[in-house]
Order: C-alpha cells, then sequence, then structure tokens
C-alpha cells in the first residue's frame, strides 16, 4: 500500500465510514458495498491512524469487524475532531504558510514580490507570485492576513491579536474555551484554538456526551448560513432504511438537538406542503443556498408557537392534538425522585396529586407515538393509561404484555440462553 | 480602518487546522531554542498528529522538500531557519466568530465576572457569531438545569474552577439530597457536565486533616457556599487517578430485534457507552454488551425498558432481576392486586 496518505482532500470520504465504525462497529469489510474493499482498506487504515487509542479489532468467521470503541466518561476531548484535523495539502501550502507567519511576525506590512524576494533570500525557495498571492487572498478569507493599498497593488500583514489575547483574562477565556470546546455547537473550533496554544483540556469530564454528531458540522454550517440570510435551502436526504436519497427544497428554521441521544434534526417548512418537518441532520448531504424568503420571519414566529406542542421532533399527522394521561403508583414517603423525574422530563405536561401515593400526568402534544418510550420507563408504576389516539395506548400495552411474555413468563427461556 | 469581518464560505476543514501544520509548528519552535536530533522531533510530531504520520513528517523536514524550513547544524541536529521562535496563526473569523457566538451561551458565562464580559463584547465587537442561541432547540433537555444566572452559583463555580486550576483544596457547605446540611472538605478532580442534566457535578476526593480520602460527587447546585482552603495538598495527589470511574466487569447483555429501526435507535442511543456488538446471523439479531459504570445502573435500566420489547436484556441476572420485578409487577398493576412497592427509580 505504497500510495496510502493519512490525509484526505473530501471530508465526505472519512464521514461515512467513521460514523459505520463508531456507531456500528460490527460490519465486516464485505458489508460495505457502496466502495471497494481498497478503498474500505484504506478508509479503516486512516481512521486507525487518528484513532488508534480507541480502535478494537475482532475476528469473525465473515472477517475482520472494526470497532471504535470508548466511555464517554473516559474521554476529555473528542477524539473525532480527528477527522477534520486531516486535510491534504501540497508541499507549496506548508511552507508558505510558515514563511508568511515568520516573515510577516514583525508587523509590518509586505506586497506579493516583497514577499516573493524575502522568501528567496531568506529560505532559498523561488516561488511563483501568482502562487504566493492567491495563498494571501486565501489566508485574507480566512481572517489571518489583511491587506490595505500600496500604490497599485496590495500589501499584507498579519492580523492583529484581539487586545485581550495579552491580557489575564485570556486564560480564563481559555479555560471557557476547554468546555466549550466540547459542549457548544461546532465544538472542533474551540479544540483549534487550544491548539493554538498548545494546551488541551485538563479540567472538565463529561455524562451523557455523543461524540458522533461532529462529523455532521460542515452541514449544520452551510445551513445556519441559510438561515442568518433567510434563505430557501436545496439538500439531499438520505434515507437510512430505504437506502434511497431525494433531493429536497424547504426553509430551514431551526435545529432540533436530542441532548438524550445526541441526534440533532434540521427543522424545514415544506411551502408545497404547508408543513413543518424535522429532517436527521445525519442524512442530509450538499445543502445548497437558494433564494431569499421575504416572509422568513413569519415561519419562524409560527414555529415558535408550535413548540410546546412537540413532544420530540414530530408535528404530527391528522389529528392536529392528542392528549396523553398516565396514573402513577409512586411511594411518597420514598420515592420523591419519581416525583421529580415527571416534573422536570415531562416537557410542561401537567402534574396532579390524585390521591396519597398516586399521581396523574396529563400532556397534550402533535404526536404522542413520541412519549412512548418516556411512558415505558415507568415500567412498574403505570396505574393506567388514557390516550386520545387509539392507536398509541394499543402499541404501548402491546408492548408492556410483550414484556411480560418476555420476562414475566419466560424464565425458563431466559436460563437456556444464559446458559447457550 | 478595520476592515469588517464576514462568516461567509466559511469552512470547518481547513489544512491551517490540520495535524500536520501543528506537528511541524511544534518542531519548528522548539528548534528556534535548540537543535534537535531526530528522536526529538520525532517524539514532538508524535504529540501532535497521527499514529504514522511521524515516518512521513520527519523526512521531509531533515531531507525532503520541507528541508528549508531546517538547518542541519550537527551530525545529527537540526535548528530552525526561521527567525521568528512563535509561529502562532492569529485566530481565524472562524475561531472568533465561535468565541462571539458563546457570549451569549449561559454557560460560557458562568466563567467570567460580568465586567470581564464586557470586555470581551468589545473586544469582539466587530465579529459576527457564528450562530445565535435560538437557533438551537434542545427539545429533550431535563428542565431543572443548575441555575446559572443566580449570583450565588456563578461564584460557587468560580472558586470551585479556582481550586481546580490552582490545584487547592476547597471547603464547602453542602445540601445533601435529604435537604441535610454539611461541611466538607473536598480535592477536586474534575467538574462533570452533562448537556442532558445540564447540570455540572464536582468529581473530588475528600480531604480530611490532610488525609486523602474516597471519591465524593458534589452537585454544583447544592453547594450553597465554598472557598479555598489553606490546607496544602499533597504532593502524591493526582487528581487523574480518580476520575476514572470503575467500569462493572461484566457488561449489560442485550439481543436487538431486527424490527422497528431498533438497531440503529439502540447504537445512537447508547453511544455514549464502551459497547460491542456482534451480527447474530441464525436469529437475525445483534448481541451488544455495554459497558457502564456501576452508577449508573438505574439510568441504564430505565434507558433499555423504554425500548420495550425490540431488545431483550439478557444479563447479567442481578440486573435481569430488576427488569423481571419491574415487568412482572407492571403486569400486576395492570391486572391484578397491587399492596406496596419497594424499588425505586
Amino acid at each position: 500500500m505504497s500510495d496510502f496518505q493519512e490525509l484526505i482532500k473530501n471530508f465526505d470520504r472519512v464521514r461515512d465510514y467513521m460514523r459505520q465504525f463508531f456507531l456500528y462497529g460490527f460490519k465486516v469489510r464485505g458489508e460495505f458495498a457502496a466502495k471497494s474493499g481498497r478503498t474500505y482498506d484504506n478508509e479503516r487504515r486512516r481512521i486507525e491512524n487518528y484513532l488508534a487509542d480507541y480502535i478494537h479489532s475482532d475476528y469473525t468467521s465473515k472477517g475482520k469487524q472494526v470497532s471504535i470503541r470508548m466511555d464517554s466518561k473516559q474521554i476529555l476531548s473528542n477524539p473525532l475532531y480527528a477527522a477534520w484535523k486531516s486535510k491534504s495539502f501540497t508541499d507549496r501550502d506548508l511552507l508558505l504558510h510558515f514563511f508568511l507567519l515568520d516573515l510577516l511576525s514583525d508587523g509590518n506590512a509586505r506586497t506579493v514580490p516583497e514577499l516573493g524576494d524575502a522568501i528567496s533570500l531568506h529560505y532559498g525557495e523561488e516561488l511563483d507570485s501568482q502562487i504566493i498571492r492567491l495563498k494571501c487572498r486565501e489566508y485574507e478569507k480566512l481572517g489571518i492576513l489583511l491587506s490595505r493599498k500600496a500604490g497599485k497593488s496590495l500589501a499584507y500583514r498579519l492580523a492583529p491579536p484581539l487586545r485581550l489575547e495579552e491580557a489575564p483574562l485570556y486564560d480564563t477565556l481559555l479555560n471557557a474555551v476547554k468546555f466549550s470546546s466540547e459542549t457548544a455547537p461546532f465544538g472542533f473550533t474551540g479544540s483549534t484554538i487550544l491548539d493554538r496554544e498548545f494546551l488541551s483540556n485538563d479540567l472538565f469530564c463529561w455524562k451523557h456526551y455523543f461524540m458522533v454528531h461532529t462529523l455532521e458540522d460542515e452541514v449544520l454550517l452551510t445551513i445556519l448560513t441559510a438561515m442568518r440570510e433567510h434563505r430557501f435551502l436545496s439538500f439531499e436526504n438520505h434515507s437510512t432504511r430505504s437506502g434511497k436519497s431525494v433531493v429536497l427544497e424547504g426553509l430551514p428554521l431551526q435545529i432540533f438537538v436530542s441532548t438524550q441521544t445526541g441526534r440533532r434534526y434540521l427543522c424545514v417548512y415544506f411551502a408545497p406542503k404547508r408543513r413543518f418537518n424535522c429532517l436527521r441532520l445525519d442524512c442530509i448531504f450538499k445543502p445548497k443556498l437558494l433564494a431569499v424568503c421575504p416572509e422568513y420571519e413569519r415561519y419562524r414566529e409560527k414555529l415558535r408557537q408550535n413548540l410546546p406542542h412537540c413532544w420530540g421532533v414530530s408535528f404530527g399527522g391528522r389529528s392536529r392534538m392528542e392528549t396523553l394521561s398516565m396514573k402513577l403508583y409512586i411511594k411518597e414517603a420514598c420515592e420523591g425522585h419519581i416525583i421529580g423525574r415527571l416534573q422536570r422530563e415531562g416537557r410542561g405536561g401537567e402534574l396532579l396529586r390524585i390521591r396519597e401515593n398516586v399521581w396523574l400526568y396529563t400532556g397534550s402534544f402533535f404526536d404522542t407515538n413520541e412519549m412512548l418510550p418516556w411512558i415505558k420507563s415507568f415500567t412498574g408504576r403505570i396505574l393506567d393509561l388514557q390516550c386520545t389516539n387509539q392507536a398509541v395506548l394499543d402499541k404501548v400495552t402491546a408492548d408492556l404484555e410483550a414484556m411480560y411474555q418476555m420476562y414475566g413468563k419466560e424464565e425458563e427461556d431466559d436460563a437456556a440462553e444464559r446458559n447457550h | 480602518m478595520p476592515q469588517k469581518e464576514t462568516i461567509e464560505n466559511l469552512s470547518l476543514f481547513e489544512e491551517i487546522y490540520g495535524s500536520y501544520f501543528q506537528a511541524v509548528r511544534s518542531v519548528l519552535e522548539h528548534a528556534s531554542f535548540t537543535p534537535l536530533s531526530l528522536q526529538d522531533m520525532y517524539g514532538l510530531v508524535r504529540s501532535c498528529a497521527f499514529e504514522e504520520s511521524a515516518s512521513g513528517i520527519v523526512p521531509k523536514l531533515t531531507d525532503g522538500p520541507w528541508s528549508s524550513l531546517l538547518e542541519k547544524t550537527g551530525e545529527k541536529t537540526w535548528e530552525s531557519r526561521l527567525k521568528s521562535s512563535s509561529l502562532k496563526p492569529p485566530l481565524t473569523t472562524l475561531q472568533k466568530s465561535w468565541l462571539k457566538a458563546l457570549l451569549s451561551d449561559r454557560r460560557f458565562r458562568l466563567f467570567f465576572t460580568e465586567e470581564q464580559l464586557e470586555r470581551l463584547s468589545e473586544d469582539l465587537q466587530e465579529i459576527p457569531a457564528l450562530y445565535e442561541q435560538s437557533d438551537f432547540h434542545y427539545f429533550d433537555q431535563y428542565a431543572d438545569g443548575d441555575p446559572y444566572e443566580a449570583n450565588e452559583y456563578r461564584a460557587v463555580f468560580q472558586t470551585v474552577l479556582n481550586a481546580l486550576t490552582e490545584n487547592k483544596a476547597l471547603f464547602a457547605a453542602y445540601e445533601g439530597g435529604k435537604g441535610n446540611s454539611m461541611t466538607l472538605e473536598v480535592l477536586p478532580c474534575r467538574l462533570q457536565y452533562s448537556q442532558k442534566d445540564d447540570k455540572f457535578r464536582l468529581l473530588s476526593v475528600s480531604f480530611r486533616r490532610g488525609r486523602i480520602g474516597s471519591p465524593t460527587i458534589l452537585n454544583l447546585g447544592r453547594i450553597k457556599a465554598c472557598h479555598l482552603s489553606r490546607t496544602p495538598v499533597p504532593e502524591r495527589f493526582d487528581r487523574n487517578r480518580f476520575i476514572l470511574s470503575e467500569q462493572q466487569n461484566e457488561p449489560v447483555r442485550i439481543r436487538i430485534e431486527n424490527k422497528r429501526n431498533a438497531l440503529e435507535r439502540c447504537m445512537l442511543h447508547f453511544a455514549n457507552y464502551e459497547k460491542q456488538t456482534v451480527y447474530e446471523p441464525d436469529t437475525d439479531t445483534w448481541l451488544c454488551s455495554l459497558f457502564y459504570d456501576p452508577s449508573d445502573e438505574t439510568e441504564l435500566l430505565i434507558e433499555l425498558l423504554s425500548f420495550g420489547p425490540v431488545i431483550r436484556i439478557l444479563g447479567p441476572e442481578s440486573f435481569l432481576k430488576q427488569v423481571r420485578e419491574r415487568v412482572k409487577r407492571q403486569h400486576e398493576l395492570f391486572y391484578g392486586a397491587v399492596q406496596d412497592t419497594q424499588d425505586s427509580f
């Protein structure tokens, strides 16, 4: 594999493989059918290099399984940020980067010909003016260089540091960056600020940390640009179930985030259907900005009005509002924390004490189907359930019955399976 | 006249943020102070970049296309040819606009006084924010998060942070779970944050009369007041040792059915746990082992129950026993008489 390169040109190449290894970790080479075996080998080796400390390999009858295994409570900084730090470049890119930082460190501005002469004089490299010019423009766009007119040409200098970089306040800021680089949107950016100081997080650790979603951040950046500019957006939406992909156009309004799974969704208004819809960010590819929507704020306001009726990410079907009531047995003397759970997890639902040890939770939402996992987390306490959507009621009752069949009646089967 | 910065066409995937640039910068900065051997360079690159990077980067610097950055000074040492010993690039627009966005983050603001926040706002005045807090809707975050705006909480947070950064012991007036007040002296190890709970917890070790005790977790919201202790921290104290949670030897094993998208839901939901998954073609199911901290057992139990019958919990026996009790009890509540309840979750 002499042509193996650790670095990559296109982020999407590594995005899917890294996600598959991290989330699933049981697929073998032959199951990555979308690409050739050689592509698989290269991507696997790359990811093994980026995340050497977290890679596990197991051998099955079908072949080698590669998985990324980590306990988020033991992680100080998201190892998947490594993927963002793997962009390929040319030799000239690297040389020019350090030549420019070195030459311009004196604070003086220089034109492109002056930079070319200085590079030749100090480092013995002859670089074409056009290449230097392009790099200066690129760095100006990134915010590293500033330009001003010098006669007919432009003279470039390093962007000045923020004033606070010289003050003791900067150390406090870096502590806040240690925190925010793992908790705020686009946390990867914070990790580059820490890299710039050769620092890493040594103050914080995390619980309920879902690291894989950093892989969607470039897509998110384009979506946020559309939101800021009040633009429609077109994008490819991949269905994970059918494997099919469709191109959609809509008005992006907000990002819905689950703190319990890390999943993020784009909430879009689809004008022809006159519907809000949430689509998983990890299924969105190739977002493109379209025309400005003059009524953007009106739709955003409409969404704001709808939010209290969303349990999760669904805006429901034909019935515009459903009500679910759950009566629970809670031994108040020693189980106050269950009442606490209902209050903090009930998302605005009403909680009533019916009588001693019996509490009633009632919530009205667009789609009570989304509440079922939460309802089932109270298994062992539910005295009664009522719902205006009979299908939801049937489903949860059937699930609880199936669980009884599974655990209550089939103890012998369980024992047999464990022995097996 | 400062040039107005815009955030059009920003990209996260840029070589200047890359590990290779970081590694080369590290070598050049060190080589500007003292000549480096090959071994020094390999060590510096390994600490910044990936597994196989050093074998690509170091030869390019010493004898390849990047060798104009270094000068050979002895038979086996090199020094920087650059005149500047600091090659720290200015902050990019992306980095500054991310910092600007953080100014509206309630948690970020905890680190600063109001005066400091004003100073930060002034410094970033010309910079557009990368995003607004209102761009995001955290729909399932718990409603009883820590009171970040309360002055008392902010004072506690900043004192705890001081204790951590300055490696000092901390005296804390603490309100226990049952409302009982106590005074504690602890050695702070790490501040733990959960986005789901929207709470900080201080992972620490009890410290009494200069003696190191057992791991102690304090909810920051329950620390009523605190100050730095004058008792010196023992030299042998290594706070990293205490943040490593103890994982149960035996993981929870579950069988995931191939229906209702259960596999994907499980893999995403339990992505914060260390896990191992194997497909079983004979039954068209997946066997998944979840490794967990014993202190999270109840939380994991109710998370697994929320999946209903699309997963089957196989063990360990003590875990399975709790599942059976709850499921049987639920059946009794629906279809039979129940006298009392003992368990809690």
